[in-house]
């Protein structure tokens, strides 16, 4: 039997009436010249897009309808979502919440949590950033720092939590901080917070990416007050609950799909009848594709629900970073130089755009040598 | 000797039953001295006799011509167990010839794509070979062929006179027009490499648990943990697309998906094989080894059916066709295979 078992799945007909509501949404957006496809990606931040996919009903796809979601399959969710990354929409406002805060709440949270953060996430309304990394505490998720101190109707918030995207314009942070003190099981003792951006003692410090662009941030906490009912889980089930958050995060299509724009813009420039070396060149890439998206959607379906989902998730992680890192050096060996033109060359600029978010893909979610660990663990069980 | 797999149909479709008696068939027939033997040019005479009368040829000939019936799936994965025993025969040639011809045919059936090339063409009784775009030809496979082999020592032969002058009959393929003997070939591969892959990553698992230096089993290093997880990364692509094509025997996406299969497989093959030999080190770099069965097989098999280059040339001019705005509606396209 295969190791991996990635079985061939049948996509329901609610995802299939999904990609069509998906398409016709985005017809008109780009007819509307709404967005700039070949410069977008799922981190691109466009908050009235996200009001706009949000008000189509396109946003918790999965989620109960009682709480304002479609209330559809996994793999619906699925479809809408490579949808809106093969059309380079720009999903970056809502699609943290989307992907794992919301899911998270929906496990985790308590019923006024539910109640009245999950409506305005699908309404495209409510953003969230993710409070993991600290200074000293990047794959090592477990060197936590940040505290939590138990008071009078909840919890006290001091520390630092950094590399936190949009934490400059999220409405609300998940953040894992230690609530009690470190002792021998290193896992023990953390708990997550939903963390309202609005509080009094937060401060928040923009941090220029290697473009400059203004996505990152350090998030400072001083004496931050967090209710009772903002806990997720029980304090002290921080780590379980980091890491079926984590499972959100390395589950969706943009773990392949991050720079799918370069690819269209790769094959427009070649034309029709591209000379040998190219058209292998992207039948290559294709191929590799075709396999990450058969991957992909072998496991939407069962997100959450299988032991192994976990494992299989971080394979295809692996293999689509992969993928996203190669899809840049090779397309820039097979364009030509054009004159520049007053409209600019969108293959260019779609290139270098791509170029300086490569490296991220094999960091954010779990490092690609942290995802080797988990994989290896697992043969070797 | 009843036919495993026939007398399995028979029940219901009790398919883990039909795997575990193939695998214990391919165990107790597929011996190291009968695979020695096969290497120096013999026929594996008792391997394929016991496989002949498992009833696994007939797998995909459909029941009311003489076949078992199986769905592709099952007939595949039975296949692809027989890969990872590196069986000395042509039975996945066989079985997908006989399903091409529509009828039970005697011994073992080669299917003939490189005339310079023949898979066990000196042992092959017949062989089934394209005739144009709607038609194959039934070959009766000369006596005498210009022998040659592959680097898994398995017989690759030539034909030293026109095949045209060997034709039985010709007919409209059983399958549909779109069952090219190249793309099934190229599928058969696929099957196949993923059979061996998977020899690869137990023997890498087993040998990165068992195998001790300073002090401890390999496996605890981090260098060999990573190279285990980016081996079995490999074969669960290769695993996840050659399932999409199988699930596309005779249907409209096939030889699309056999092309993207055999593509990706056969880069898969490359990486699983260097790294299978750099875990197993120096052992696995000897015949008093097993891997070497496994390897030889993939460096050989990525290039029968048309290697890498040749179907992703195939595969990359259908994607420029139909431009960047075209991709993406063809990649859905692969992936949904029956989907109507």
């Amino acid at each position: 039997m295969p190791r991996f078992e990635f079985a061939p799945v049948r996509l329901p007909p609610d995802a299939l009436e999904a990609r069509i509501r998906t398409r016709e949404f985005l017809k008109v957006e780009i007819t509307e010249n709404r967005f700039v496809p070949h410069l977008n990606s799922w981190s691109s931040f466009d908050a009235s897009f996200s009001a706009r996919a949000g008000a189509a009903g396109l946003i918790g796809t999965s989620m109960p309808r009682a709480f304002g979601g479609q209330g559809l399959s996994s793999q619906a969710r699925h479809t809408v979502a490579e949808e809106m990354l093969a059309s380079g929409a720009p999903c970056g406002a809502h699609w943290v919440a989307e992907r794992q805060s919301a899911p998270q709440i929906l496990k985790y949270g308590s019923a006024r949590a539910k109640a009245e953060i999950l409506p305005k996430v699908f309404s495209g309304s409510c953003f969230f950033a993710i409070g993991m990394s600290e200074p000293d505490t990047g794959s090592d998720l477990s060197a936590t720092r940040s505290k939590a101190t138990r008071i009078d109707g909840g919890w006290r918030l001091n520390g630092t939590k950094v590399w936190t995207s949009n934490a400059h314009r999220a409405h609300f942070m998940i953040g894992l901080f230690r609530s009690a003190e470190v002792t021998q099981d290193r896992h023990a003792g953390l708990t997550q917070f939903i963390v309202d951006m609005t509080s009094a003692g937060i401060s928040v410090r923009e941090i220029p990416d290697i473009a400059g662009r203004s996505e990152f941030n350090e998030v400072h906490f001083e004496d931050v007050f967090v209710p009772d009912d903002m806990v997720l889980g029980e304090p002290g089930q921080g780590w379980t609950l980091v890491t079926s958050e984590l499972a959100y995060e390395r589950s969706g299509p943009d773990r392949f799909l991050s720079d799918f724009q370069l690819l269209v813009q790769l094959v427009d420039r070649l034309g029709v009848k591209p000379d040998a070396g190219d058209a292998r060149a992207i039948g290559r890439l294709v191929a590799d594709l075709v396999a990450l998206r058969q991957m992909s959607n072998s496991i939407a379906a069962e997100i959450g629900t299988s032991p192994e989902s976990g494992v299989k998730a971080a394979v295809v992680k692996l293999l689509g970073s992969r993928f996203e890192q190669e899809l840049p050096e090779v397309a820039r060996l097979m364009v030509q130089p054009q004159a520049k033109t007053p409209d600019g060359d969108q293959f260019t600029e779609c290139l270098e755009e791509i170029m300086t978010r490569a490296p991220s893909y094999s960091i954010r979610g779990g490092t690609r040598e942290i995802l080797k660990g988990i994989v290896a663990k697992s043969l070797l069980a | 000797m009843t036919g495993i797999v026939q007398d399995l149909t028979g029940r219901t479709s009790d398919f883990e039953a039909m795997e575990q008696a193939v695998s214990r068939l391919l165990a107790r027939e597929v011996t190291p001295d009968r695979l020695a033997q096969a290497e120096s040019g013999q026929t594996a005479v008792e391997i394929w006799t016991a496989l002949e009368a498992s009833g696994l040829a007939l797998a995909l000939l459909d029941e009311n011509l003489g076949g078992l019936g199986l769905e592709a799936s099952a007939a595949f994965e039975l296949l692809r167990l027989t890969a990872a025993h590196s069986v000395p025969v042509a039975i996945g040639e066989t079985m997908i010839a006989t399903a091409l011809w529509g009828q039970p045919l005697d011994g073992q059936v080669t299917l003939i794509s490189d005339f310079d090339r023949v898979p066990y063409g000196r042992q092959a009784r017949f062989g089934v070979m394209q005739n144009g775009r709607d038609e194959i030809a039934l070959i009766e496979m000369p006596q005498t062929m210009g022998p040659d082999r592959n680097l898994a020592n398995e017989p690759r032969d030539a034909f030293k006179s026109d095949p045209a002058g060997h034709v039985i009959e010709t007919r409209k393929p059983t399958l549909g027009k779109t069952m090219d003997v190249m793309a099934c070939g190229a599928l058969l591969r696929s099957v196949q490499m993923c059979g061996a892959m998977h020899t690869v990553l137990r023997l890498s698992i087993e040998h990165a648990k068992i195998r001790h230096q300073f002090g401890r089993p390999i496996g605890r290093f981090q260098a060999v943990q990573h190279m285990l997880a980016d081996l079995a990364s490999e074969v669960a692509a290769a695993d996840a697309i050659t399932g999409l094509a199988v699930r596309n025997w005779n249907r409209e996406g096939f030889i699309f998906t056999a092309g993207l299969a055999k593509a990706r497989v056969g880069e898969a093959a490359g990486h699983v094989a260097a790294i299978g030999h750099q875990i197993l080190a120096a052992n696995g770099f000897t015949q008093d080894h097993p891997l070497n069965r496994s390897t030889r097989r993939l460096w050989s098999w990525r290039d029968d059916f048309g290697n890498e280059a040749i179907w992703q040339q195939q595969i990359g001019r259908a994607i420029c066709a139909e431009g960047g705005g075209g991709i993406w509606d063809q990649v859905l396209t692969a992936n949904s295979g029956a989907q109507e």
